[in-house]
């Protein structure tokens, strides 16, 4: 998927960035300093062709990710116990 | 000066809420006690039902009256203690009916909709509430009236919006969870009683504006599970319009959540609370409402801090609080509901509360058993691929040194259940056992049974001599067709083809009493059940190129079983069991299109808390000697919900993919 098919159907993308808010681990593989190859190769397993502004647009979510992440705004409910 | 009021009139009304609870009959009083932990769990910093709605960061529902008489100046004394506490209990007894209505809709959570007469009391209490306080001739019966009449007319659109697949997403159009209309009551009452020179609907609207921007701070938080169920909200219908992302079949969780931050949308939604909270703000100003404009400003300014994600402060002595986060994440119900489902069946490997224990006296012993349904059972889990061959290994052990009698005791007869799922389960027993021998002998006596009435018989006899001893019991259930089919898919999961011949005058006997008499043909099990058995075996028997004249009649007597399927389908499921059964039979008949979504919140909404479901009513058994009630077992029930569930979830997955 190129960029012209991603801007028709971004569901792919979408489906990126909302794992990386569900799925602690693929965010930190996906941001894994280390590894700079690993934001292309997610964005590859789910068919899209990393460029230069895709990668750009992802990383300006994961942003915003980390930081509803990292303040506690996207964490599991309290449980019931009795 | 707000929370202080708010304290004031919980300590002064509470204990009447509790006294009007602890009087109801027992079953209101059951299923109002659910609605109170549901409550608390949700709109309760601390999670106990006596602080609902209170705090900065929930919607002041219980407050409203209180306020208002504050702010308008009315004094204490009996005549305001009367309507303060008639409104109070009015206002949670409408806030329990929201929560109810909501509850229902909830695919994922445990409310069905037998609460209809909780609904029907709740609002005949409320109103009798108002009653107490309100004239005949007021004013406010006519506001009661249309604000009733507005939230029944919404609450059937947003039902409708769930199952109408052309419905239009108009977000606001998703903002009405029942909180505006039971504040906007309250509101109505206090305004007609106290008649101050205050414009009423002004009034209402700055509460309807409130409500708004905490139900849009509630469905965010809660954007993950709605998506989840599938389930429409507000926050998930301005994400797919801002994503331009068809809500037709409902997206993919992860598109919502990526989309609601990929393109601002969680950013926007915080801003559409804080402009909501702020012109609510200024009205209750203007309207010269302080404690209502202090809330206001203290909500305003929390907002900012729990969007940071901070903690809140404070918290009565000895309890807990916790301020809800921004977004909740939440954990999927079907795997959940699976997981535990599983923990269950495999917690204990004896499967022996499955057994059909009788300890009536049968065969003049104080105890005997079948573990034919345990066979049923493990059958299940291997299905799921579960690791169970040991206990396979055993189940086949005992089976052949019991002689495939249905009971462990000589005097049983042997049954073609009993070998039927001695042959199912043998593909899944350890491969080097050898179980040839024993096997030969009892299907041998099958052929002769076979040869000479042409059918397959539920007791299958001429195989030991001691028979002529048991010219006291009374064998039940002959005629079976679903014993039948059940010995039929044992013999056609077995490589030989030794047993060909009676294979081929069972089947042409079964499909033809099917096609001759439909569902009629099964005399012992639910009729879903016998359905998905009856449907299995012709899939076999199509696919078979041994047998061609009974594949001919295979087809007449899957049309006959599809029209009972079909009629089926269009009935509800009388239970769990049932709908599993008939998610089962659909699977089961390659009828995908029949399957009803409902069903499996049907299964969902009824397991208990340790993985299981209720035992429900599976085979009709002897009793007391000369009677049948009926065999039930919570491990079959429950390995038959866990069938069902995981088989739609697969079908799920694979629609998705």
């Amino acid at each position: 998927m190129d960029d012209q098919a991603l801007a028709k159907d971004p569901s792919a993308f979408y489906a990126l960035v909302g794992r990386a808010l569900t799925d602690k681990k693929f965010r930190e593989r996906i941001m894994d300093q280390d590894h700079p190859d690993a934001q292309l190769l997610a964005l590859g397993e789910v068919g899209i062709t990393g460029n230069d502004q895709i990668l750009a647009e992802l990383n300006n979510s994961i942003d915003a990710v980390n930081k509803l992440a990292g303040a506690g705004g996207f964490s599991a409910d309290v449980a019931a116990v009795t | 000066m707000w929370l202080e009021a708010e304290r004031r009139s919980r300590g002064r009304w509470w204990d009447d809420i509790d006294r009007l609870i602890a009087a109801l009959p027992p079953l209101l009083f059951r299923q109002i006690k659910l609605l109170e932990y549901d409550l608390a769990l949700r709109y309760s910093a601390t999670g106990q039902f006596r602080d609902v709605f209170s705090g900065v960061d929930f919607f002041p529902l219980l407050s409203v009256a209180t306020w208002l008489l504050d702010d308008l100046r009315v004094p204490s004394n009996a005549a305001r203690d009367k309507k303060e506490r008639h409104f109070f209990t009015a206002s949670i007894l409408l806030a329990v009916r929201a929560q109810v209505i909501d509850s229902i809709r909830d695919p994922g959570g445990f409310t069905e909709g037998d609460r209809i007469a909780l609904v029907q009391w709740l609002s005949d209490r409320a109103s009798g509430e108002f009653a107490c306080v309100m004239s005949r001739d007021s004013s406010f019966w006519e506001r009661y009236e249309a604000i009733s009449l507005e939230n029944a007319g919404r609450l059937l659109q947003r039902w409708e919006r769930d199952t109408d697949t052309d419905a239009p997403e108009e977000p606001e159009a998703l903002l009405n969870n029942g909180w505006s209309s039971a504040a906007r009551l309250a509101a109505s009452a206090v305004m007609a009683s106290t008649r101050r020179d205050l414009p009423t609907q002004q009034v209402l609207e700055m509460l309807d504006d409130a409500a708004k921007a905490f139900q849009i701070l509630s469905d965010v938080g809660s954007v993950h599970r709605h998506s989840l169920e599938g389930r429409l909200s507000y926050p998930i219908a301005v994400v797919a319009r801002a994503a331009r992302i068809p809500l037709r079949p409902r997206p993919n969780p992860d598109v919502i959540l990526g989309a609601m931050v990929a393109t601002g949308s969680l950013k926007w939604m915080v801003e559409a609370v804080r402009a909501r909270l702020l012109e609510a703000r200024q009205a209750a100003i203007g309207l010269a409402l302080p404690t209502f404009a202090a809330f206001l400003a203290d909500a305003e300014s929390t907002l900012g801090q729990r969007t940071a994600g901070e903690p809140s402060h404070g918290g009565g002595p000895g309890q807990a609080e916790h301020r809800p986060p921004l977004l909740r994440h939440s954990t999927p119900v079907v795997p959940q509901a699976l997981a535990m489902a599983e923990g269950f069946l495999l917690g204990d490997l004896t499967f022996r509360e499955s057994w059909e224990m009788h300890r009536e006296g049968m065969f003049g012993v104080p105890e005997v058993a079948s573990r034919f349904p345990a066979g049923l059972v493990m059958e299940i889990l291997c299905r799921h691929e579960h690791d169970v061959q040991r206990n396979v290994d055993e189940f086949l052990d005992f089976t052949l040194s019991n002689g495939f009698r249905y009971y462990d005791h000589p005097l049983s007869g042997v049954d073609s259940d009993t070998v039927g799922v001695f042959l199912r389960l043998l593909p899944h027993a350890t491969p080097s056992n050898e179980y040839g021998e024993g096997v030969a002998l009892v299907l041998d006596c099958l052929d002769r049974n076979v040869n000479e009435s042409g059918a397959i018989p539920v007791w299958i006899t001429g195989c030991e001599e001691s028979e002529h001893d048991r010219a006291q019991v009374v064998a039940l259930g002959g005629g079976c067709g679903t014993v039948a089919a059940h010995l039929l898919l044992g013999l056609t999961a077995v490589p030989s083809r030794r047993h060909r011949e009676t294979i081929s005058t069972g089947a042409r006997h079964l499909v033809n009493r099917i096609a001759e008499v439909g569902l009629g043909a099964n005399v012992n099990y639910p009729p879903a059940y016998a359905l998905g058995v009856f449907f299995r075996l012709l899939g076999k028997l199509e696919s078979q190129s041994l047998w061609p004249g009974v594949r001919r009649r295979a087809r007449t007597a899957r049309g006959s079983l599809s029209r009972a399927l079909e009629l089926a389908a269009k009935t509800r499921p009388d239970g769990p069991q049932d709908a599993a059964l008939l998610t089962l039979a659909c699977y089961d008949a390659n009828r995908e299109d029949l399957l009803d979504p409902a069903w499996l919140v049907q299964v969902l909404k009824r397991q208990r808390f340790d993985g299981s479901w209720i035992g429900e009513p599976f085979a009709a058994a002897p009793n007391r000697g000369r009677s049948v009630s009926w065999y039930s077992s919570t491990l079959l029930t429950t390995a038959l919900c866990y069938d069902a569930l995981a088989r739609g979830a697969d079908g799920l997955a694979a629609a998705t993919d």
